[in-house]
């Protein structure tokens, strides 16, 4: 029994790589081992090369000491956070939200097999954050320190363990989302909103990390000593990546009993949690007076209603709007410090300033893509917008207007606040207000077209499209790509240019590729839409 | 009011509808039977132009569905078999939603909101998710969300699955206003006694291929409609 709902799990998880949805047919082995390679390249070579660097950073100074114990601490700790925050949502939604759940449990299947199912799904996500940090670590750890069959036996060991530690914690924070969410109204909005607190903690975190790896490399015998004096349970958690074996079995068995009492405390809720209607009162209707909106606003009005309801949606695809006044902020008060030391690192360079406050704004206008899993979201409602007296264009419009809505206003406001720092000409001024708007109308639009040319329609559980997909994942290189490429062009050849006149090439560059999808998107997209 | 004129779909290398060709006209209430598979709601889904189709024509009040299909979807409503709506919408932000998309006015909305979610008792239930709604709420949602423009053609997939006996009354009651006010109605059903006291018309569909069509007296002969349809399903 379990098998088959394992199956199915995995099989769901990956069906987008094997199976065209929409051709209704197996993929070749071309496609799907090229989707195979985006994804690694996306998860090893860029995710993995940031830890990989972290851990070379940290492994020598450590090892050099005796204390390879403590760089396994930091780099486990690192695993722990990124996965388990990664996942909290996705604990909850695949656990508690799944569609399928009211089909499973009307069948002959033990509550146990449906929830075993559910959590190989979480572990698997756990298991790719954690990865990307473990791996690196234990490699270059191989590498640089020691490396025989038992050390690297105790280190997978570890892998295994850490990614057991996340899928507790995602586990545990899901099941806290979920009760409080059956105590919530407008349950996506407050979510997000606690998980923004919770990201905004994490920034300040990663904010001082790099004075605290520096303080902790300069100290390491110092803070070492320490943790292995008064936090014995963490000298123990690095000594078992090391192969110290007694360390690794009471590691184990630690996360084994958190493990079991998290099993003990969902499978006796997980019943009551998925068919719960929510403890707040019934709400009563009372005629109000009505009014007509445009049929356009009442798309956009739909679109921002569907973002809002979702905290999935809403944290994965709209960060970018709390991010970019943050950036704002935080240049208004420290942005004259920053100013002067890029002058001085750039000093042959005159604008380079300029051009990387824009990259910095452009990067994290990457961070809202509403419009690329919007066309995936419509899912079984596709219905509906397809048998309304609405143009397809128009139907799209909205899924760009809606990104546009979120991102250009902050956007804005950042720039605003970069130009005043910056204080250049009145032609620079002004283009670097207009190069991140083109940048993000051109992100925008280019998500749609992703979204489009990749859709999924038939998710059981939303994080598929949204944080899944190969569109989502494709949207994000290309938007890093642009912004890097923005960056190491001008610091390549250039500068030579001048940045008023640089940055009049890009805008130029944004609004004609803008323009290009744009056209695509109003012909073969809009017949991409109608045939799906 | 509709005409479908040698309307054929092709999925792959199975034709689901082939060379179907039927008119209604004003005033009707016209059935569409058949085996499950057989191709109905292919058929209504090619005639409210949800789905391409790769021959024939669909003439919506004169306008053909694939040169117009704005125009023709202004003209009809459509009901699918399973009432998936916005769940992350309250059915009372659904309703305005789609009043907006048909751009009825407010005053307009508010009495038609009024008069047909009290018919189907759901006025109270209006302010809740429709996540919250059971499978009988839906499709009334979805009858309300359909009647709200005032549409000509309402065109209906299994519309009395999931509706309690009074619903079905209330339902039928409307179909029957609508006809009488000049509309027509085509619908698709699994329930021959209905189809045969309902409807004006009915049209057999077997494998694609239209078998029989015509007044109810027409195509069921002496028999029952039930009987005439096991029959040409070659099942008696």
């Amino acid at each position: 029994m379990i098998g088959v709902l394992l199956k199915k799990q995995v099989a769901e998880v990956w069906r987008g790589y094997f199976y065209d949805a929409k051709e209704n047919k197996a993929r070749s082995r071309l496609s799907t081992a090229v989707r195979f390679l985006l994804f690694a390249l996306l998860m090893i070579v860029l995710l993995g090369g940031i830890f990989a660097a972290l851990a070379l950073f940290l492994c020598q100074p450590f090892a050099d000491v005796g204390m390879g114990w403590m760089y396994f601490v930091v780099m486990g700790m690192v695993a722990v956070l990124l996965g388990a925050f990664g996942s909290i949502f996705n604990g909850y939604a695949g656990l508690y939200l799944a569609k399928d759940n009211d089909l499973l449990l009307s069948m002959p299947v033990p509550l146990g097999a449906i929830l075993a199912a559910r959590l190989l799904n979480v572990y698997l996500l756990g298991l790719m954050y954690s990865g990307i940090v473990c791996a690196p670590a234990l490699i270059v750890y191989w590498a640089v320190a020691r490396c025989d069959a038992f050390v690297m036996l105790a280190g997978l060991l570890w892998a295994f363990l850490v990614s057991m530690i996340v899928l507790v914690l995602s586990c545990a924070l899901g099941w806290v989302v979920a009760r409080i969410s059956l105590k919530l109204k407008d349950k996506g909005l407050v979510a997000a909103i606690a998980a923004v607190l919770l990201l905004a903690a994490y920034w300040a975190f990663c904010g001082q990390i790099y004075a605290v790896l520096y303080d902790l490399t300069a100290n390491a015998a110092s803070y070492g000593t320490q943790v292995r004096e008064s936090a014995a349970v963490l000298y123990c958690f690095g000594r078992a990546a090391e192969g110290d074996w007694p360390s690794l079995l009471a590691m184990a068995a630690v996360i084994g009993a958190a493990f079991a009492v998290v099993w003990l405390v969902l499978s006796r809720t997980f019943l009551h949690t998925v068919t719960a209607t929510g403890a707040q009162g019934k709400a009563v209707y009372r005629e109000k007076a009505m009014r007509r909106k445009s049929p356009a606003r009442a798309l956009l009005g739909k679109e921002l209603q569907r973002l809002v309801s979702s905290a999935n949606y809403l944290l994965n695809c709209s960060l970018g709007t709390v991010m970019l006044p943050l950036l704002g902020g935080l240049l208004l008060w420290k942005g004259g410090e920053y100013v002067e030391l890029f002058g001085e690192v750039f000093a042959g360079m005159p604008g380079t300033a300029s051009i990387l406050l824009c990259v910095a704004a452009c990067m994290l206008a990457v961070m809202n893509d509403t419009a690329v899993p919007s066309v995936s979201l419509e899912g079984a409602n596709l219905w509906l917008v397809r048998s309304l007296p609405v143009s397809t264009w128009r139907v799209l419009q909205a899924k760009l207007r809606l990104q546009v809505a979120l991102t250009a206003p902050p956007l804005l406001f950042c720039s605003v606040c970069a130009v005043l720092v910056l204080r250049v000409s009145l032609v620079e001024s002004l283009l670097l207000l207009l190069v991140p708007q083109l940048f993000m109308l051109l992100l925008a639009h280019l998500g749609l077209a992703l979204g489009l040319l990749w859709p999924n329609l038939r998710w059981t559980d939303e994080t598929a499209p949204v944080k899944r997909s190969m569109a989502v994942i494709l949207a994000m290189i290309a938007g890093w790509v642009c912004g890097l490429a923005l960056a190491a062009i001008w610091l390549w050849q250039g500068w030579h240019l001048g940045a008023a006149p640089y940055l009049l090439l890009t805008a130029a560059l944004a609004a004609c590729a803008c323009a290009g999808v744009r056209l695509w998107l109003k012909s073969s997209g809009c017949r991409r839409f109608e045939a799906l | 009011m509709l005409r479908i004129e040698h309307l054929t779909k092709v999925f792959g290398t199975k034709v689901a509808v082939d060379d179907l060709s039927l008119h209604i006209m004003p005033g009707e209430i016209y059935g569409f039977i058949g085996h499950n598979g057989a191709g109905k709601t292919t058929t209504l889904r090619s005639v409210v132009g949800i789905q391409q189709f790769d021959a024939g024509e669909v003439y919506v009040n004169g306008l053909s569905v694939k040169d117009d299909p704005l125009a023709c979807k202004r003209a009809l409503a459509y009901i699918p078999d399973n009432p998936d709506l916005y769940e992350f919408m309250t059915g009372i932000k659904y309703l305005n939603f789609i009043a907006d998309i048909f751009e009825v006015g407010a005053a307009e909305r508010q009495a038609r909101i009024r008069d047909y979610a009290d018919r189907f008792e759901l006025t109270m239930e209006l302010a809740q998710p429709i996540a919250a709604y059971s499978h009988g709420m839906r499709q009334k949602l979805a009858i309300v969300s359909a009647w709200l423009h005032e549409p000509r053609l309402i065109v209906m997939d299994e519309p009395f699955v999931g509706l309690d006996p009074k619903a079905s009354r209330h339902l039928k009651d409307m179909m029957r206003e609508v006809c009488d006010s000049g509309g027509a109605i085509f619908f698709s059903t699994h329930v021959l006694e209905v189809a045969e006291k309902l409807c004006d018309k009915v049209a057999v569909i077997k494998r694609g291929k239209l078998v029989r069509s015509g007044t109810v007296e027409e195509v069921k002969g002496d028999d029952s409609l039930e009987d005439a349809f096991l029959e040409l399903e070659g099942e008696r």
